[in-house]
């Protein structure tokens, strides 16, 4: 009597509900677990109160777990049974002696190829920049050259457009007794004054000594300027007036105001007419 | 129903393949077990999907601890549904969850009038998602409290302010409406 009312509180105390969920302290987990193996009511109260819990959960299960999980589960299983024997002989040999060199053997040819390449481009740098400065250094010549050849091309169309003028007077001096072979021309203007003369044969002067040219205007030689050395075609000082004749003396370094008569080389008259 | 459910030679029988760490123990679960384990993860998680890879790993873990589990400390099945709370409610604190549980969050502006069952029912169990309507937001809560979310009595009864007698008898009320929609 006194058990089946005891067991009939028990039951409705609500112990057993906590008691399948698990939320009892340890101590009355294991009080319920004999109480149950004891008393059948119980032991039965329990497995109903687990078999609504378990419906009411499976409510939330939706379509249920796909059996893919099972399968899952067991391969997992499966593999750690396995691990156990060969994972460490698989990771300590052959990771150790091959997996990791030849990670390491790539880094460096890539490493490599790399500073080849980069050594590669930069001598390809310096040759294109030596080539660059020469190039810019061949420039400034040729611009050097074209310069002098223009001023010369200059020079000389201007003695050309001298020549070809209609007033020109072309005057040949030849050589007297003192130098028989000398030969001088002068091409004079008789408009603009302007003088230019050639040497085709003069001794040269000696040391301390220049040549002059004199233009004799009216009976009276007046100087048309010093012979520069060493130049074959060059400009005059400008004779203006009635020139009739030309004449070439050696004088003293710096020329001279009045011609040294004796020393008189070569002479020439304007053809008049 | 009760042709799922196992009697109890065959929880006996589990019991010893799990000690021996049997595989065919993981196969007798998933027949046995597999709505009520898989439905209380979900629970926790509210996603099917991250609830199948826990699953998953709670298969797992009770063919690995199923030696160290011990009949004096509790049922079978109370041991399972431990391991798979505290599996479940793990994942919650994950990078993962969060991020699915943001998006959850955001479908839930949508579908707010389902306000726990957001899965589909299984043809063979239409009424029983009734029973889950049914039950009172009290009860509902102190389930949710004690069966899913694994409290003791005396924290379900701190966190619903109330005195441990009024947890358990509540609970004892609960737990019977549950049955006699099971007997109905």
């Amino acid at each position: 009597m006194d058990k089946s009312l005891n067991i009939a509180e028990y039951l409705a105390s609500g112990q057993l509900e906590l008691y399948v969920a698990g939320s009892l302290p340890p101590k009355e987990m294991e009080e319920v677990t004999s109480l149950a193996q004891e008393y059948l009511e119980i032991q039965a109260e329990i497995e109903a109160i687990e078999k609504a819990f378990q419906h009411y959960a499976g409510v939330y299960s939706g379509n249920g777990p796909s059996e893919s999980a099972l399968r899952g589960a067991l391969a997992e299983i499966a593999s750690e049974k396995d691990e156990a024997i060969v994972t460490p002989l698989n990771t300590t040999v052959e990771e150790k002696k091959a997996g990791f060199p030849v990670w390491r053997y790539a880094a460096a040819a890539v490493l490599i190829v790399s500073l080849g390449v980069n050594l590669w481009l930069f001598l390809r740098w310096q040759d294109t920049r030596q080539e660059l400065d020469n190039v810019i250094a061949e420039r400034q010549v040729l611009a050097q050259e074209r310069n002098q050849l223009q001023a010369r091309y200059e020079v000389q169309d201007d003695m050309l457009a001298h020549l070809n003028s209609p007033q020109i007077q072309s005057v040949q001096l030849d050589g007297l007794p003192i130098s028989p072979e000398s030969q001088v021309k002068v091409a004079w203007n008789d408009q603009t004054g302007r003088v230019l003369l050639k040497v085709n044969d003069l001794p040269p002067a000696p040391t301390g000594k220049q040549y002059q040219l004199w233009a004799i205007i009216g009976g009276v030689p007046v100087s048309a300027g010093l012979l520069k050395v060493g130049e074959e075609i060059q400009w005059m000082d400008q004779v203006t007036g009635e020139a009739v004749a030309f004449a070439i003396t050696l004088e003293p370094e710096g020329g001279s105001v009045d011609p040294t008569l004796d020393q008189m080389y070569v002479v020439g008259n304007v053809d008049v007419g | 129903m009760s042709t799922t459910q196992p009697t109890h030679i065959e929880e006996a029988n589990l019991v010893q393949l799990l000690r021996q760490q049997d595989k065919l123990a993981l196969e007798l679960i998933y027949q046995n077990y597999r709505h009520a384990l898989f439905g209380t993860i979900c629970r926790i998680l509210k996603d099917e999907r991250l609830a199948e890879d826990v699953f998953q790993e709670c298969l797992v873990k009770f063919w690995r601890y199923g030696p160290t589990y011990d009949p004096k400390r509790g049922r079978v099945f109370t041991w399972m549904l431990n391991i798979c709370r505290n599996a479940a409610i793990d994942k919650t604190r994950s990078k993962e969850f969060k991020y699915q549980a943001k998006i959850q969050s955001d479908d839930e502006l949508v579908h707010s009038q389902t306000d726990n069952v957001k899965y589909e029912i299984p043809t063979d169990q239409i009424g029983l998602g009734e029973m889950v309507n049914k039950l009172e937001p009290k009860y509902k809560e102190l389930i949710d409290l004690v069966y899913f979310g694994g409290r003791s009595q005396r924290e379900a009864a701190k966190e619903l302010d109330l005195p441990v007698g009024t947890v358990k008898t509540r609970l004892r009320t609960a737990i019977g409406m549950m049955r006699q929609w099971i007997k109905a």
